[in-house]
């Protein structure tokens, strides 16, 4: 996301790359000086070489901008680690608005010797976890929940039945074997660090890694 | 992601069938929440940090309270344990009989010092009514009469022709007042030995000082009686010969 011009009122308006329609609209809170909002801006225009733990903490001492900075950051990463592994898109959004709800409230418990991305994640699993214990042990994935799945526009070379086959494969994966290569895939983060969020050792992230790249070398045509 | 993989050490059949798979995931779609759910999330964490109530912002406060407290707690206990110095001038115990008698009937006419005044008079008065109410009380006398015999005793300036009209009460008072001295110049300790018998020298020694100041020339045989009970002890300058 790419920051418009900036209004007098000191609010900063995103637009997502490609798309004309939406907005998001960040607010940025505090007196507007005479220069208007360009010393705000400014700020956060800093706040943006700043780490994630750097914003995390300064969140957690109450600064909002540093937030919405995080937001913009992991937005996209977490939500489609829920959408690639909940079978329809309001279910993921329930599970992806809950774990930020849950940040919001630890975030004074946020230490910075860990990463953050392994602690957001941590909440993440967790809060996944919970929901699959309030599941019927056997849910049934059904064909049309695929469908119901939002893509965005996307520069993709597979085509439409690649994609699905991909899709359908990470779906049906173990629930173990699916988190962790979603993490994989989508944080980046160090064995160590998956480790630490799924609660398992580095040899049973690797073990699930290699079983779930396996099944799904079968799934995809070459 | 080839470079993390690297340096997680997995072994090269894993990092290639991760980053072939990375590259058809990243062509899924960047699949992105929508916008009102966004909203939401942001709105939702602008208000926990900008809800505030009064105490809140002033959290520091709280830590400075509690540790004023608690010092001015600590203080207060450590201020209650210091023992509190014996204050000079207290000195319950009577004269010895043998002064009163011979200086007390002149001496009742002159003006007492208020302290030693004051000390007489509790020693008698509180002597008086343990009497009192030592006594059997008769029948249809009430208490408060013997409450009031005690009371009557710090107004009265008594004269020898008072003593002779009052001798009963007179001298229970003298009575009153060396079994008070004396009960109260009974020991408990060696060391309180000691130190009454030093309040005593020196209640005596200040009322031989005061009557020779005054002119009244029995403070001789008040001296004399003085080193007779108290032989070694060392006199001031001016009763010295």
């Amino acid at each position: 996301m790419v920051p418009e011009a900036m209004a007098a009122s000191g609010t900063i308006a995103l637009r997502k790359p490609g798309d004309c329609r939406s907005r998001i609209t960040l607010r940025v809170s505090g007196t507007t000086s005479s220069l208007g909002a360009s010393p705000r801006i400014g700020y956060i225009a800093r706040m943006r070489d700043f780490t994630d733990e750097q914003l995390m903490r300064r969140y957690a001492r109450g600064d909002a901008q540093a937030f919405d900075l995080l937001y913009e950051r992991h937005r996209g990463p977490l939500y489609r680690y829920f959408l690639r592994q909940v079978s329809d898109t309001a279910t993921a959004n329930d599970l992806y608005q809950g774990t930020w709800e849950k940040i919001i409230k630890a975030r004074r418990r946020y230490r910075s010797n860990a990463p953050f991305t392994a602690w957001m994640y941590r909440i993440a699993h967790n809060h996944l976890a919970d929901h699959y214990r309030r599941l019927r042990p056997v849910e049934e994935l059904q064909e049309s929940s695929i469908a119901d799945t939002k893509t965005g526009p996307a520069q993709a070379t597979l085509d439409d039945e690649q994609r699905q086959l991909l899709h359908a494969g990470i779906i049906s994966l173990p629930a173990e074997q699916r988190n962790t290569l979603l993490l994989k895939l989508e944080t980046g983060l160090k064995m160590e660090d998956i480790a630490r969020v799924t609660g398992v050792s580095r040899e049973t992230v690797k073990s699930r890694l290699r079983y779930a790249v396996k099944k799904l070398r079968q799934d995809l045509p070459e | 992601m080839n470079t993390q993989n690297r340096q997680d050490g997995n072994d090269g059949t894993l990092d290639e069938g991760l980053d072939e798979l990375g590259r058809k995931y990243r062509e899924l779609g960047a699949d992105t929440p929508p916008d009102l759910l966004d909203q939401a999330i942001l709105n939702s964490a602008h208000r926990a940090v900008e809800k505030k109530s009064g105490w809140t912002q002033f959290g520091w406060l709280h830590g400075l309270t509690t540790a004023a407290i608690i010092v001015l707690a600590f203080t207060i206990v450590l201020q209650q344990r210091e023992p509190i110095p014996p204050e000079e001038g207290i000195i319950l115990e009577s004269r010895p009989p043998e002064i009163r008698s011979q200086s007390m009937p002149s001496a009742r006419k002159q003006e007492v010092t208020p302290a030693a005044s004051k000390d007489l008079e509790e020693a008698a008065d509180s002597n008086l009514v343990i009497q009192a109410y030592s006594e059997p009380r008769k029948e249809g006398q009430p208490l408060e009469n013997m409450a009031d015999a005690s009371s009557e005793t710090r107004e009265r300036e008594v004269s020898l022709e008072e003593e002779q009209a009052t001798g009963t009460r007179a001298k229970t008072l003298d009575a009153s007042e060396a079994d008070f001295a004396a009960a109260s110049m009974r020991p408990e300790s060696d060391d309180e030995d000691v130190l009454q018998d030093t309040r005593a020298a020196e209640q005596q020694l200040a009322e031989i000082l005061r009557l020779k100041n005054a002119g009244d020339e029995t403070w001789h045989e008040a001296l004399e009686s003085f080193r007779q009970q108290f032989p070694e002890y060392p006199l001031p300058a001016e009763l010295e010969d």
